[in-house]
């Protein structure tokens, strides 16, 4: 039970942090941009060409540089490609799963189609309850819920966090009030992909990264989405934490579970969509709006 | 007189003309001898997952082959052409790579490196095509549709291991090798042994064989079986459970990158047991470190076979020619295809020919020597159109375990053994505290 747990709530919360960014964009903007998950990736490739580069670069600058590139595609891609075509989603949908598979082929031809090794920043491991666990994925989970706890502080306290809830809730009150819709979703869009970039970072050392992984990342960003419903950023803390500690009870006590536990986000995608489509925690009307 | 003169006359007219028409003849048949291969040009497509690592080296085993046989003058002066075309690893596409290569590109033969899952639909294009393909498929279903139907696959080669011959290495060879090494490197009456798969055809084959094996064995229990996606990526809640029930050592048969993400998280808790059996990623050194690092690579033990180690002299130079050529050590793949092309053009010369049902018969007979092969004491296919793999007279089978320093330590077969087996130190030390 100890190990479903602790490792379970652990998953959960790398869970957690990969969706979070993709909760943030969605809730705002409503834009389903797929690209969210080159974000993630471009940060990791970004962290391995630098710490193999030779160069002696302080890692907290590293992690700087990766956040800084995914925060130029972020804002490149919004600017140019998706912000021009955001009343259809289709649309959206299409050209950002198009630029996923361009940044796919790039990687592929500059480092290859296998997996790459990034060096954890907290290395060795703790015991939690008498369960071994890695540091850096502790490091993961003290991360993610720190930057929980600094997402609710900037949207309740801030400015710009309070005018991004206001364009969520209610665009066009906040078009009436004079509010540039525009800027604020490039702000969403700057913050979506820092959290992606934390991401790449932090989990990078522990599930390597490789150019096909952007599909893993979106499945499991939309079954926490959808799981805590559709555009609710709070909602995915408890859908992520199910998801994780269902994926490893399925490991563990279904005969020979591993093969399938991937599949426990499917299954779960499915199953809310059929009985409660607007998820755990979400509200009705969200894909009106959208 | 004159009848005389005449009649010796007409003698030396007779041995002349006898003499030319025997001179003619002579060389007349030197030329049809020299001519005997339809085109002065064989070509050979290579079709792979171009993108993949097996992918690239397939193409360099055959780009190596080729050099080496036109650099010798080809076959009957006929020079080998190489055509690629990426299957992209998936069936569908492999299916298409084949046929551009064959009504396009017009090759002769095909040789190449695919998933289990597309090598069943390459032995059907084989049959569909009536052209030889030698290529890499591991899966026993392979053979059992060749015994079903020898004259429709007749075109079908396979220049590598079944899943079958990898498990029997595996519990014939490196088992008992790991149980008595850990037995006395860690003062134990029984080592807890885990099998741990991933979900492709042929290492499904893979985890049953390795099941019954330990079970068989007197000095071992079968304390954890487990599989995953071939595409899984956390294995914390696995190692937990295999901690828990105190395994010392976990018989692998890995294929695809859940191998490289269970070797690092194995390492990063310090997982108290050796990792075995087969992870065919680690088959590619280079790559392999390039993915886990150096230290979480160190200890995994693999069985691997063909090109990427030191073995028979000849494998010895192929490796430096490799290095020379494209740095770095190469991937299985390569040799595989380097012998795949090697036997392909000793087919053609046997027969004289590159008509597809003569170079069928003579692949049936062709028989690579150790200094012509790569990784193999002989290169052969045994009657089920499969290569023979043999310590003696066939493909070598050996195991290597990555070093803590980098670089490899080979520990069979003892002919090339370089040393013996290392146990990581916090095994070392967790069995000890117990």
């Amino acid at each position: 039970m100890d190990n479903i747990i602790i490792n379970g709530v652990l998953l959960g919360l790398g869970y957690c942090l990969i969706a979070l960014g993709m909760a943030l964009i969605l809730g705002v903007a409503k834009i389903f941009d797929l690209i969210y998950a080159g974000y993630y990736t471009i940060a990791a490739y970004v962290l391995f060409l630098l710490l193999s580069s030779g160069l002696s670069v302080p890692l907290w600058l590293i992690f700087l540089i990766g956040a800084g590139a995914a925060i130029i595609l972020a804002l490149l891609s919004h600017q140019f490609l998706i912000l021009p075509i955001r009343k259809k989603p289709t649309a959206v949908m299409v050209l950002t799963l198009s630029v996923c598979m361009i940044i796919q082929e790039l990687l592929i031809l500059k480092e290859g189609s296998e997996p790459i090794h990034i060096p954890a920043v907290l290395k060795g491991a703790s015991s939690v309850l008498g369960v071994l666990v890695t540091n850096q994925k502790l490091l993961v989970g003290g991360v993610t819920i720190g930057l929980i706890g600094l997402l609710w502080l900037f949207f309740s306290r801030t400015r710009l966090g309070l005018a991004i809830r206001a364009t969520a809730e209610q665009p066009e009150a906040m078009q009436l009030a004079g509010g540039n819709i525009r800027r604020i979703c490039l702000w969403a869009a700057i913050l979506s992909a820092i959290v992606a970039a934390i991401g790449g970072l932090l989990i990078g050392p522990i599930y390597p990264p490789h150019p096909h992984a952007w599909l893993d990342l979106l499945i499991i960003a939309f079954a926490v989405m959808v799981l805590g419903g559709l555009g609710n950023l709070w909602g995915c803390v408890p859908a992520a934490l199910i998801l994780g500690i269902s994926e490893v009870a399925f490991a563990i006590y279904v005969p020979y579970g591993g093969i399938i536990k991937r599949s426990v986000g499917l299954i779960i995608i499915f199953v809310v969509l059929v009985f409660r489509p607007t998820g755990l925690f979400g509200t009705k009307g969200w894909e009106e709006e959208a | 007189m004159k009848k005389r003169r005449k009649k010796s006359q007409k003698l030396i007219s007779v041995l002349l003309a006898f003499t030319f028409l025997l001179f003619v003849f002579t060389i007349g048949s030197a030329e049809a001898f020299a001519q005997t291969l339809e085109r002065k040009v064989i070509k050979i497509g290579v079709a792979a997952a171009l993108k993949k690592p097996y992918g690239v080296a397939s193409l360099r085993g055959a780009e190596m082959a080729a050099k080496e046989i036109n650099d010798a003058g080809g076959v009957f002066g006929a020079k080998i052409q190489l055509v690629s075309a990426d299957t992209e690893a998936t069936a569908p596409k492999a299916t298409e790579a084949i046929e551009k290569l064959y009504y396009s590109d017009k090759v002769d033969t095909i040789v190449g490196a695919y998933s289990s899952e597309e090598a069943t639909a390459f032995q059907e294009q084989s049959a569909k095509l009536k052209l030889n393909i030698i290529f890499h498929g591991t899966t026993g279903i392979l053979d059992k549709k060749y015994d079903a139907d020898p004259v429709k696959y007749k075109y079908y080669w396979t220049y590598i291991p079944s899943a079958f011959q990898y498990a029997k290495n595996v519990m014939d060879e490196q088992f008992p090798l790991l149980v008595d090494g850990l037995k006395k490197g860690l003062g134990l009456a029984k080592i807890n042994v885990a099998v741990f798969t991933d979900a492709a055809l042929w290492t499904e084959e893979m985890h049953g064989i390795y099941i019954d094996g330990v079970k068989k064995h007197p000095y071992c229990n079968l304390v954890y079986t487990g599989k995953v996606s071939r595409d899984a990526v956390d294995f914390t809640a696995e190692l937990t459970e295999m901690r828990k029930k105190d395994v010392q050592l976990v018989l692998l048969a890995c294929g695809y990158a859940a191998g490289i993400s269970l070797q690092k998280q194995a390492y990063d808790v310090k997982f108290p047991a050796l990792i075995a059996g087969m992870n065919a990623l680690a088959w590619g050194v280079s790559d392999f470190i390039k993915a886990v690092g150096v230290d979480a690579a160190a200890y995994l033990t693999t069985a691997g076979f063909s090109g990427a180690m030191p073995t028979t002299p000849n494998t010895v130079r192929l490796l430096k020619e490799y290095e020379r050529i494209y740095g770095g050590s190469p991937h299985f793949d390569v040799g595989l295809a380097y012998n795949g092309v090697k036997a392909y053009a000793k087919a053609v010369e046997m027969a004289r020919s590159l008509n597809q049902d003569k170079v069928a018969q003579a692949l049936g007979k062709v028989r690579l020597t150790e200094n012509e092969a790569w990784g193999a004491k002989a290169f052969w296919f045994e009657d089920n159109h499969r290569l023979r793999v043999s310590q003696t007279d066939g493909l070598i089978f050996y195991t290597f375990q990555f070093k803590p320093t980098g670089g490899t330590n080979m520990l069979l077969p003892t002919e090339y053994k370089t040393g013996d087996l290392l146990i990581p130190p916090w095994m070392v030390k967790a069995w000890e505290k117990k």
